[in-house]
């Protein structure tokens, strides 16, 4: 089931959440295991079979980390081993194994049928033991087992820990209703909507040409190239942002309050700022449970950029089992490593405004490229792309205009064909070159949804916000006007369901 | 103005909740798709014939020994001719608007699959297809008109169910309720759909449709999803080998006006891409044909007449009176360059 399609917005949440409160006049405990069979519904919807996977993840996790409890310290420690190489096992055999066979054998494998969420469960098992090994705690299995299968980020995200949600469902004043969190988390689900079914979808549809050529082996304009890249990043950022933010918005109709994903990283003005802001959850778990045990940046330089390099890497390869995916983690090490140089060596100086503006395009422009990567059907596609962004091998002048974005304009004389065809090819269009830099602007110039609703839970830091004032949210006829102007527009679209793009990672 | 947040909630659940219940009125009292049987506006434009067919066979499904895939060019050959021709079997026709391989081939594999698990077979296939419109985009479940059933798809019933009932189509709601309230026989004033690419049937859901505006003539072969549509094709005509199907594949005769839209050549290697596959049936476009206004509806679809005359021309091999030519069986052949 999908946060964006009729049957979850009319009929899964409204009964979830009135049965969980139900349920809480009289146990906490039965309302935290009706919310776990719940949100456990909502996963086999998808596929009922793989239901037992977050089923025994559960049982399985639970049971390791009552025995770490209960263990010496030696014993408790290999027992968190044990648990997270089991965790990671599990991972790969249904991640990785077909991809690691094809290195082996040298023989192409199709995409592997990963169980739903299954990368999200890992990494929030890992930390789950790592937090009970480390405070000697675990909690009762009935809030464990909400906070594993909560359906608000069972699927995608954020990223949750112990020990910022167990806290949270174990006080009791959040078993009533809390109508400023309802009002909260009704505005905070439609404005993700809207950036899911309004922005990313349509983007959507002029990145889908670009890409599938080059997986035909067919070489596009360099604008094409280009406008592919620049659009699958916009259809990344309000798809992925749309769908944390639909999350922390249903997270506060049960007055659970998930951490913050996205803190307006196309405002970013360095790779390092960027990955502050972009999946922060991610970046977070990646340096608490990767970088930091790697010696993060207490050995030196060369060896905090190698840290830096690995650690994204596997940030990569968790996206997917690919060759695609390796590269854009790697590239955005790299990156990253240069970055952390460039810092070192410039000091902290205070940068001029034109330089500012400069850091900003070279940071949105490195994160575009890596885009390349990260949505191209395999490597020799990628590449490519790059050589076409370059200017090199790009494709002859279409012949005709395939697409139909702007045969409207060209048919009233607004539009030259002429022109379409010579600078955009048969892949791109005038209309989805203005559609992509609205989208750009939307990100860049308005404050982020979190921003307008003043919500701070796991910020990363406060520097990035930009003051709203008076315009900040409130319960107010405008915001009502406005928050069901977004449904208006969300509703017309309802029944062209979208699955979210980090649904296959 | 300043709410409590209980009012500012509650506000906001009642409005998604009357919208939703609007919608879904709507879509069940007046059901452009033909999908909820109350037939209070029974005059349609948008009925999901794809459905439709699906069901109306299913119902007759033992009797059936052959299968007719089209096109709406199809509704030009006559079910009855076509069955006294191939043995007196009974066909069901699966001929829709904008229809592709795309459509054809869940049916036919649906079919083939039922059968067998009875223990019998389908005798023979009719496939007519518009080869001057291989490769474009298919509409094949873009539309609720043009959505296949979930026995086609592997689709969640629930998910089908849910799009009919919450489907926003302003404009097919407004046209069947005026439809309700003209004089018998009367029509709205509906604007001439031009072929190619796209159906004669009207959208209105659909959204702009993928008209190429040519600085030349089409090339058939360089359409995004030909590769990909032959490979159907292909699987078509395995499927038909494999379990001793007879099968008829037939090109759709082209006017002359339709066929300026394409490069000829290139619509003769993709013919030759076809004929790769199975041996057909092309039509062409003989120019005494496209000459005689009374043998075609508009310049995209062609008349019953037209239609007896592919039947026998294929049945017993006898060309129309007068005609010197009109459909070449081709053998299987070697693919174009494009079609390997």
């Amino acid at each position: 089931m999908l946060f964006n399609s009729p049957e979850f917005i009319f009929v899964f949440l409204p009964a979830a959440v009135v049965l969980h409160f139900l349920l809480a006049r009289h146990s906490v405990a039965a309302a935290c295991l009706t919310t776990t069979i719940t949100s456990l519904i909502f996963y086999l919807w998808w596929r009922p079979p793989f239901v037992l996977l977050p089923v025994l993840s559960i049982l399985v996790n639970f049971a390791l980390g009552s025995w770490i409890v209960r263990a010496d310290a030696l014993t408790a420690w290999r027992l968190m081993i044990l648990g997270i190489c089991g965790n990671m096992a599990v991972l790969i055999y249904f991640k990785y194994a077909d991809f690691l066979l094809s290195i082996v054998t040298g023989m192409p494998v199709g995409a592997p049928k990963v169980p739903l969420a299954l990368s999200f469960t890992t990494f929030v098992q890992i930390a789950f033991l790592v937090d009970v090994w480390r405070r000697r705690e675990v909690g009762r299995f009935d809030q464990y087992s909400m906070f594993v299968a909560f359906f608000p980020h069972l699927i995608a995200g954020p990223i949750v820990r112990w020990t910022e949600l167990g806290p949270q469902i174990a006080e009791p004043s959040r078993y009533r209703v809390d109508w400023n969190n309802v009002a909260l988390g009704l505005t905070i689900f439609l404005f993700g909507l809207a950036k899911k079914m309004l922005i990313a979808d349509p983007l959507g549809e002029f990145v889908a040409p670009v890409f599938d050529a080059a997986a035909r082996g067919e070489a596009v304009t360099a604008a094409a190239a280009w406008g592919g890249a620049l659009a699958y990043s916009g259809q990344l950022y309000f798809d992925f942002s749309g769908y944390s933010e639909m999350a922390i918005g249903l997270g506060l109709l049960f007055n659970l309050r998930l951490p913050i994903n996205f803190a307006a990283p196309f405002r970013a003005t360095s790779i390092v700022d960027f990955w502050r802001r972009w999946h922060v959850s991610l970046s977070r778990f990646l340096r608490d449970f990767v970088y930091v045990p790697l010696g993060g940046s207490r050995r030196g330089p060369s060896r905090t950029a190698v840290n830096l390099v690995a650690t994204v890497t596997i940030g990569g390869l968790w996206h997917g089992a690919g060759w695609t995916f390796i590269a854009w983690g790697a590239w955005n090490g790299v990156l990253l490593a240069i970055n952390h140089a460039w810092l070192q060596w410039r000091g902290s100086a205070r940068p001029t405004r034109i330089k500012t503006l400069l850091s900003w395009l070279a940071t949105f422009v490195a994160f575009a490229i890596g885009m390349v990567f990260f949505r191209a059907a395999d490597m020799p596609s990628a590449i490519l792309l790059l050589k076409n962004m370059a200017g090199i091998d790009t494709a002859q002048p279409a012949t005709a205009i395939i697409l139909h974005w702007d045969i409207w304009g060209i048919r009233r004389g607004y539009l030259s064909d002429e022109f379409i065809r010579q600078v955009f090819g048969s892949t791109w269009s005038v209309v989805g070159t203005v559609w992509t830099l609205g989208a750009l602007a939307i990100a860049l110039l308005l404050p982020e949804t979190i921003e307008w609703m003043d919500y701070r839970e796991g910020e990363p830091h406060s520097a990035w916000r930009r003051p709203v004032g008076e315009y900040a949210w409130r319960p107010s006829a405008a915001w009502l006007v406005l928050t069901l102007a977004l449904f208006t527009g969300v509703f017309y679209q309802i029944n062209r369901v979208s699955e979210f793009l980090y649904y296959q990672f | 103005m300043r709410l409590t947040p209980k009012f500012y909630a509650l506000t906001l659940i009642a409005v998604c909740f009357i919208s939703l219940a609007v919608v879904v009125a709507a879509n069940v009292l007046i059901d452009p798709q033909r999908m909820f049987g109350l037939e209070l506006f029974p005059n349609k434009r948008n009925e999901n014939l794809r459905y439709a067919q699906y069901l109306a066979y299913r119902k007759v499904e033992p009797s059936i020994g052959g299968l007719m895939f089209a096109s709406s060019r199809g509704s030009g050959i006559p079910l009855d001719v076509l069955s006294a021709r191939t043995g007196g079997v009974r066909y069901a026709d699966f001929t829709v608007g904008a229809g592709m391989i795309t459509d054809h081939l869940p049916v036919l594999e649906r079919a083939i699959r039922d059968k067998a698990a009875r223990g019998e077979r389908l005798k023979q296939v009719f496939l007519l297809l518009d080869v001057d419109l291989l490769g474009e985009r298919p509409t094949t479940n873009r539309n609720p008109q043009t959505q296949l059933h979930p026995d086609l798809t592997g689709e969640d019933p629930v998910r089908f169910w849910v799009r009919y009932l919450t489907a926003i189509q302003f404009r097919a709601w407004r046209d069947d309720v005026r439809r309700a309230s003209l004089p018998k026989g009367a029509d709205l004033d509906e604007p001439v759909i031009v072929e190619p690419p796209l159906p004669r049937i009207r959208v209105a859901t659909l959204g702009p449709l993928p008209l190429p505006i040519p600085k030349e003539p089409m090339r058939v072969t360089a359409r995004p999803d030909y590769q990909r549509q032959l490979g159907l094709i292909r699987r078509f005509a395995e499927l038909c080998r494999e379990h001793g199907v007879n099968l008829t594949i037939a090109t759709s005769p082209i006017h002359r006006i339709t066929l300026s839209y394409v490069d000829i050549n290139d619509l003769m290697a993709a013919v030759a891409d076809v004929s790769g596959i199975a041996p057909l049936w092309d039509f062409g476009s003989p120019a005494w044909l496209s000459d005689r206004h009374d043998l075609w509806a508009d310049h995209s679809h062609f008349t019953d007449e037209v239609g007896r005359m592919m039947i026998e021309r294929i049945a017993t091999g006898a060309l129309p009176p007068g005609a010197l030519q009109f459909g070449v069986r081709r053998p299987a052949a070697e693919p174009s360059a494009t079609g390997r």
